[in-house]
């Protein structure tokens, strides 16, 4: 009878996995017959198609979403792009994938950079950069787990890796991040906390802070307890005290007081998460003044509308 | 005896020529024994057929197999006669239907969490939330948003157009950070003067922030 009952359970679970293959395999193939259309309408001579089709077949074996190889291969072409510069960039994204890298942002950056017609030189060159970034990253996190970082959610670490990899183009180097890292391993070794120390970090050099205050202000945010939520607020702060045209000295002077005083978020337009208040009529066609409330804060020149959710209108 | 015993059999299943039949009948007149095997032989026909028939269930054929034991040679297979040996399989309309409900639920289960990670590898999904997109732009002829949510496409959202030159859609998106852009006549990218913070985009321009939360 056990057999019995395990032979239905075989049974059950290839069926299982054979539909669910072949609900796959109808998505790969929808996107493998865009790309041969797509490859198919343009200029290229015969042996240059078939080595874009046999490249983006080969980035689907990868592991990269369907979706995003049609996506690149269709917008590569309609912007002109040669056989060589798309076998190019598909090879950049397969040899990540190949390392196991989180590739999600490479894409993103590819996809960004070809809707926006840059010029096909300087796609390649910003996706390799950010390869050689995300590889650097997913060392500094491996360090880290070895230090006691929690990194057991995959979503959560590939996400990271990304937050750090951004962090690393901006010139943050592995040593400062390690130095964060450590702080946050040694208190409760939360890598989400991690990940929005050095996201609020980057914000603030890619605004126009010095990498050592920024730096400093982060350590000193660790060292209080700031929370994921702290830090939005604190670039809220930041944010707000740029638009109001104030120095980079000053507000780096003012938030560094204003963090020893405990007074971050009751400055200039900020508020606690959730406590901003809706500008006008706030919902949908309203005309919310800007500023205010860091998450929650509904501001903004319209407003969330259904769904009980928010983010203040764009 | 067991001579005997064949000819009344025959006899009983009328296989015996009609003077056969005669004669043996006689012959059985003349003998007891024979006699009483005839009679008796007779009755429990009789009997049987008199008796109530019932059909054999569905599995019979399968439970005799079953019960059957294997052939000695698949059986000294091992493993390769577990594999290669026939077996019957029963089933029934009502069985069919619910694994195949089972698999098309499992299906769809891995479908589902398969397309959220492709959305989105935020650590916080689950409430969608509705987000309206506002910009001034009246001498447009057309504005579109793209970011990070439609992978940057210039035609999945565009805006729609108000009086007051101001330009708004709403999208629902799962809670996270978000980059967008606007495109104004399919051709210039611009950012959101209002944006919550803006980051760089890696080919010298920067791209408007959205935080979306569900606080």
């Amino acid at each position: 009878m056990k057999i019995k009952r395990i032979i239905r359970l075989l049974i059950t679970t290839t069926l299982s996995m054979i539909l669910f293959c072949g609900i796959a395999r109808a998505d790969t193939k929808k996107h493998s017959e865009e790309i041969a259309l797509a490859v198919e309408k343009s200029s290229l001579s015969q042996e240059q198609k078939t080595l874009i089709i046999n490249r983006s077949s080969d980035a689907i074996k990868a592991g990269i979403p369907p979706d995003d190889v049609s996506i690149i291969i269709r917008r590569g072409l309609s912007g002109g792009w040669d056989s060589k510069s798309l076998e190019g960039l598909m090879t950049i994204v397969i040899n990540a994938k190949e390392q196991n890298l989180p590739v999600s942002s490479v894409l993103n950056r590819i996809e960004q950079g070809l809707s926006k017609g840059a010029p096909s030189e300087k796609i390649l060159y910003a996706a390799k950069m950010l390869i050689e970034k995300t590889a650097a990253a997913d060392g500094v996190i491996n360090n880290l787990a070895r230090s006691g970082m929690k990194t057991d959610k995959d979503a959560e670490k590939g996400e990271t890796v990304q937050t750090v990899a951004r962090a690393m183009e901006k010139s943050v180097t592995e040593e400062t991040l390690m130095q964060i890292g450590q702080k946050i391993a040694n208190k409760d070794h939360a890598l989400s906390k991690f990940n929005a120390a050095v996201a609020t970090m980057t914000t603030f050099i890619e605004m126009g802070m010095p990498l050592e205050h920024a730096s400093k202000l982060i350590h000193k945010a660790m060292d209080k307890g700031y929370t994921e939520s702290h830090m939005i607020i604190m670039e809220r702060e930041f944010f707000n005290r740029i638009k109001h045209g104030e120095g980079m000295s000053h507000i780096m002077q003012n938030m560094e007081s204003m963090m020893d005083r405990g007074t971050m978020g009751t400055g200039m337009g900020s508020g606690m998460p959730g406590s901003g208040m809706p500008g006008g009529s706030g919902m949908s066609g309203g005309s919310g003044m800007s500023g205010g409330g860091a998450p929650g804060g509904g501001m903004g020149s319209g407003g969330m509308s259904g769904g009980g959710g928010r983010h203040g209108g764009r | 005896m067991d001579k005997n015993i064949d000819i009344i059999h025959k006899l009983i299943d009328g296989e015996l020529s009609p003077e056969e039949e005669k004669a043996v009948l006689m012959s059985i007149d003349t003998e007891p024994s024979l006699k009483n095997e005839l009679n008796l032989l007779r009755k429990t026909l009789h009997i049987v057929e008199n008796c109530d028939r019932k059909s054999a269930p569905a599995s019979f054929t399968s439970e005799v197999i079953r019960e059957l034991k294997p052939h000695a040679r698949l059986k000294r297979a091992g493993l390769r006669g577990f594999f290669l040996r026939e077996r019957v399989f029963r089933w029934n309309m009502a069985a069919a239907m619910a694994a195949m409900l089972f698999v098309v639920i499992l299906g769809a289960g891995i479908l589902h969490i398969q397309k959220k990670d492709n959305l989105s590898s935020s650590l916080n999904r689950g409430t969608m939330v509705t987000v309206r997109f506002n910009f001034y732009s009246p001498d447009a002829k057309s504005v579109s948003l793209a970011g990070d949510f439609n992978k940057w496409s210039i035609n999945e959202y565009p805006m729609k157009k108000h009086t007051n030159g101001v330009w708004t859609i709403e999208i629902p998106l799962t809670p996270r950070t978000y980059s967008y852009m606007y495109v104004i006549d399919e051709k210039v990218w611009a950012a959101d003067p209002k944006a919550d913070l803006y980051h760089d985009d890696g080919f010298g321009s920067k791209n408007s922030v959205v935080r979306v939360s569900t606080s």
